[in-house]
């Protein structure tokens, strides 16, 4: 599956915080996300990594998540 | 006459051109028949011609549209039925729904351009729609899958009721047959096979054989008919005969699963 599900990891483990992501864009602290179906969302922190062929996560660490 | 059938989603499911969108369409008429209302899911993205098929002039408009369609996915997508918790049949944009005789179809979407990427956002859309999906009673939901198993890895299958396979008389039919039942397994559901393109008894045999010892039961077969063949090369809605009477035994069963009671 190419979209992406986006987890953030605050140090205590990994949280969902959106499936179906179609795009990521940077926005100061960090980024909006926007899943298949529209909804959006703005998560702050940074990325700490992506998988592109096996689970096709992105792993964000940093700060409290954020509704946009 | 059926009587008091609780809303179901069929999955149809088998090898690249063993005969699901026949099946679909021969069940989909079974059903009609019955007086059930038949929602058929066009959820192969390559072929084009299951509303021919069906009867119906022109193709729904794809699900893929109400998120502003592939090929703008990241210029804008909208929100709409499909953000939705629930979707009836009766909430489904007009322009994306054929409907006739109670019989109805929507397509998720169709790889139409060169260079235009994977599939894998029709796959999402297919899974979200199905789990979404609420029917009413006597209702029911046919998915023409796309070929293969892929659907198995997106997630499609998750919220559907039962998986119908149709298997060609071919190794390789049988194999693809066997992957599925083991998928399907996994996230389980059950698993029955429709035989296609059956010339004697004797095939029967065979395929049965071959099939039970992978631990799939048939539950019918529809035999090779010149009408069919004839109607699919000509691009037009499949009449009745004796695939379209095989395909009522196949429903049957199904229903008969359901816990129906027949008047």
């Amino acid at each position: 599956m190419c979209l992406s599900t986006v987890y953030i990891d605050s140090g205590t483990g990994k949280e969902e915080v959106m499936r179906d992501v179609a795009e990521m864009e940077a926005e100061g602290k960090g980024f909006f996300l926007v899943n298949l179906f529209g909804e959006r969302r703005f998560v702050k922190g940074r990325i700490k990594s992506v998988d592109f062929v096996d689970e096709h996560t992105v792993v964000m660490e940093g700060e409290e998540r954020a509704q946009g | 006459m059926v009587e008091g059938i609780e809303g179901m989603k069929i999955s149809i499911c088998g090898k690249g051109g063993s005969g699901k969108s026949t099946l679909v369409t021969l069940l989909a008429s079974q059903a009609q028949a019955r007086n059930l209302r038949v929602l058929v899911v066009d959820s192969d993205e390559s072929n084009s011609g299951l509303f021919r098929m069906l009867g119906f002039e022109n193709p729904p408009l794809p699900l893929m549209e109400l998120v502003g369609g592939k090929r703008k996915l990241r210029e804008k997508m909208y929100r709409s039925i499909l953000s939705e918790e629930q979707i009836f049949t009766g909430g489904i944009p007009s322009q994306n729904i054929q409907r006739g005789n109670g019989l109805m179809l929507v397509s998720i979407g169709k790889i139409l351009q060169s260079l235009e990427g994977c599939a894998c956002p029709m796959g999402a859309l297919s899974r979200e729609f199905l789990k979404k999906l609420r029917l009413a009673e006597n209702e029911i939901a046919l998915i023409d899958m796309e070929a293969g198993v892929e659907h198995f890895g997106r997630g499609v299958d998750e919220s559907i009721d039962d998986v119908l396979l149709t298997v060609e008389p071919s190794f390789e039919s049988i194999a693809v047959a066997e992957r599925i039942k083991s998928l399907a397994a996994g996230i389980k559901k059950s698993v029955w096979a429709v035989l296609n393109k059956i010339d004697s008894e004797n095939m029967v045999s065979k395929l049965e054989s071959e099939l039970t010892s992978r631990g799939i039961e048939v539950i019918g077969f529809v035999p090779n008919d010149g009408a069919v063949f004839e109607a699919c090369l000509e691009g037009r809605a499949l009449g009745q005969g004796k695939a379209f009477d095989s395909a009522g035994k196949v429903l049957d069963f199904l229903l008969s699963k359901r816990n129906t009671s027949f008047a």
